[in-house]
């Protein structure tokens, strides 16, 4: 016990604001991709520019920008309320496994050798009398806590359950989120590209046509920028979600680590009160829902039965041989208090920098529904139309 | 009654539509077309049965109520020997004309009062109705709807109305789709082959319109599926995380 390695549980830093002009480029595009996409950009270019600007085509086509990316968009910004919810969420679960770890707590104190005074020192009635034994009344405890415990390791291990169908949640919201974020930068390739060629062709045409360089800019130019920003805009959002997913995710694993180490010490200074009885007051001490929670939980909480294992020998040993077995017991319980503080300590840690992500995310959000209610309404100036000639695949 | 099993050929359909999605649209047509055959059959053959259950107990009706009469009111000799086949063959006539020769009358519009649950089916009806109405090239396009719509109906049974697109689905099937219908049919029928100032003719409008429906229900049919998508992914996942051990979460 005294050779297991501290418990150290980091919190993760809180996930900083993503800048608009910074959101762009962290999801890799094919180069594949790229160039078919550039050739769309280029036959759209051709084709607008074939028509006469003042012709209705014109404007249908230039329209067409205004809703470039519409839908990518809404699918991202559908997946922003979800990817806000979860840390949200994920405070309010730590909370419930931390009522237990609590309770465990209270319960681990109440045992404590530490705190029952000398053991060792005879019991009196009166203070004068010879009465009993201190130890055997002691060991005696263990018997009427062992269903508590155990059933506040089985919430535990339920506990640890439900942060792990939240990971598994996290891993499914972060792979949807990933294709979305795909789906964006096709469409901020998209616009970038026309942004450029359109430019250059505006330039072109500045002698030769200026009324036609004019619409051009004012009309399909204008509109793709537009549109740039809001893709922008809410690929910062979406890749700030991204990130705090995974702080919660990591924030989970953390906790889980804590849960299972938790247990495990329990688990550990129970069956070294076992040992320790029998070779002090030859006492047997019966801790059957506990030893049954070892063979199932252990199965469940990773690392236990392995570390079980190891350290039985190790207490049957230093039990038998040291000159006083209830150190060893009072080891075991620090070891579990050790856990809990480092349990305590990153979970103010990791509310903190949870609550900052929260409300650096809560704020982009926000910013980015302003833009997503703007798309809205100009979509509906231009209902059910032509399918986006940019998307490559649905 | 238990579950038909399946076929040979429809175990072949079954795994080729695994392998392909063109295929599977295919099997999944085929289907389509054997059920909706099989729908309209029904009908009929439930016509011919009410018809004659309606005959004959019109026979039992009338021939006793003729013979109580004469016993009652007095014998009306030849006027009652007339009489009897007469109204017979009149109540036989009305029920035939009923049950085949009368034009069935065109169903409600889907009504925007009737829960999101029934909508998918009552459309898919209104939709069937008006088919013959409607231009030859369209037919494909409500072919793949009814599909759809078919296809809707189970995922939209325990939908409710404040669940995110069941609004979106209400408006399109009970407004947006018969409004298209109701406004290609409102064109007079030598219009609907003109092309509308150098455009599209109302026929074409009416299909790439249909066209739209179709791809919008079937994205409004994934949204509807998602939760259950996540949820059956998730706890895919979670069983991984919980008892593959060489996980990453070690």
């Amino acid at each position: 016990m005294a050779n297991e390695p501290e418990l150290v549980l980091t919190p993760p830093a809180p996930v900083p604001a993503v800048q608009p002009e910074k959101a762009t480029g962290l999801v890799p595009l094919e180069t594949a991709q790229k160039s078919e996409l550039n050739k769309r950009v280029d036959k759209f270019i051709g084709e607008l520019l074939d028509l006469d600007a003042n012709s209705p085509e014109f404007g249908k086509r230039a329209e067409l920008l205004m809703r470039l990316g519409q839908r990518e968009i809404a699918e991202a910004a559908g997946q922003s309320n979800r990817f806000l919810e979860r840390p949200v969420k994920a405070m309010a679960s730590e909370s419930s496994v931390g009522a237990d770890l609590t309770e465990l707590r209270r319960t681990v104190e109440s045992l404590d050798p530490g705190r029952r005074g000398d053991l060792l020192a005879p019991k009196k009635l009166l203070g004068i009398m010879p009465f009993g034994n201190k130890l055997r009344d002691y060991f005696d405890s263990y018997t009427s806590a062992q269903s508590h415990i155990s059933s506040i390791l089985a919430r535990l291990a339920s506990g640890k359950d439900e942060l792990l169908k939240d990971n598994a949640a996290i891993d499914v919201e972060r792979q949807a989120l990933w294709a979305a974020m795909q789906r964006l930068e096709q469409m901020i390739h998209v616009s970038k590209a026309l942004d450029a060629g359109l430019e250059a062709k505006a330039m072109d045409l500045e002698s030769l046509d200026p009324a036609k360089a004019k619409a051009v800019r004012e009309t399909a130019l204008f509109y793709t920028r537009q549109r740039l920003n809001d893709l922008l805009t809410q690929m910062a959002v979406t890749v700030q979600g991204y990130l705090a997913l995974d702080l919660v995710k990591k924030n989970n694993v953390e906790l889980m680590k804590g849960v299972e180490r938790a247990s495990t010490t329990t688990v550990s200074a129970l069956r070294t009160a076992v040992t320790v009885a029998q070779a002090m007051t030859n006492q047997r001490l019966v801790l059957n829902q506990i030893t049954a929670l070892n063979t199932t939980t252990a199965n469940i909480i990773e690392s236990t039965s392995e570390l079980l294992k190891k350290q039985t020998a190790e207490i049957h040993k230093q039990a038998a041989s040291s000159t006083i077995p209830v150190d060893t017991l009072k080891r075991a319980f620090q070891n579990i208090y050790q856990t809990m503080d480092a349990i305590d300590t990153f979970k103010s840690q990791a509310l903190v920098s949870m609550k900052t992500t929260v409300d650096a995310l809560s704020d982009e959000v926000e910013k980015s529904r302003g833009y997503i209610a703007r798309a809205e309404g100009a979509a509906q100036l231009t209902p059910g139309e032509a399918a986006d000639p940019f998307r490559l695949t649905d | 009654m238990s579950k038909r099993p399946r076929s040979e050929l429809e175990n072949a359909l079954a795994h080729a539509a695994s392998a392909s999605p063109l295929v599977r649209r295919l099997s999944d047509e085929v289907q389509f077309r054997y059920r909706r055959r099989r729908r309209r059959r029904k009908r009929n053959v439930m016509r011919f049965v009410i018809a004659g259950l309606l005959m004959m107990f019109v026979t039992f009706v009338v021939i006793p109520s003729m013979i109580a009469a004469g016993f009652l009111l007095g014998p009306r000799g030849v006027e009652g020997l007339i009489a009897a086949p007469l109204i017979l063959f009149v109540c036989y006539g009305s029920i035939l004309y009923w049950a085949f020769a009368r034009k069935p009358s065109l169903p409600a519009l889907p009504a925007k009062t009737v829960s999101v649950a029934q909508l998918p089916a009552q459309t898919d009806d209104w939709l069937d109705q008006q088919r013959r109405f409607l231009p030859f090239a369209a037919q494909g396009k409500l072919d793949s709807i009814a599909i759809r719509l078919e296809q809707l109906a189970p995922q939209v049974q325990n939908l409710t109305a404040d669940r995110p697109g069941a609004a979106e689905l209400k408006r399109l099937l009970a407004e947006e789709l018969p409004e298209l219908v109701r406004g290609y049919l409102k064109v007079p029928r030598a219009l609907q082959t003109q092309p509308l100032h150098g455009g599209l003719t109302p026929e074409k409008q009416l299909v790439e319109g249909l066209g739209t429906i179709d791809e919008q229900i079937g994205r409004l049919h994934e949204q509807l599926a998602a939760d259950d998508l996540r949820a059956l992914a998730t706890h895919q996942r979670y069983l991984d995380l919980k008892y593959k051990r060489d996980d990453e979460l070690k």
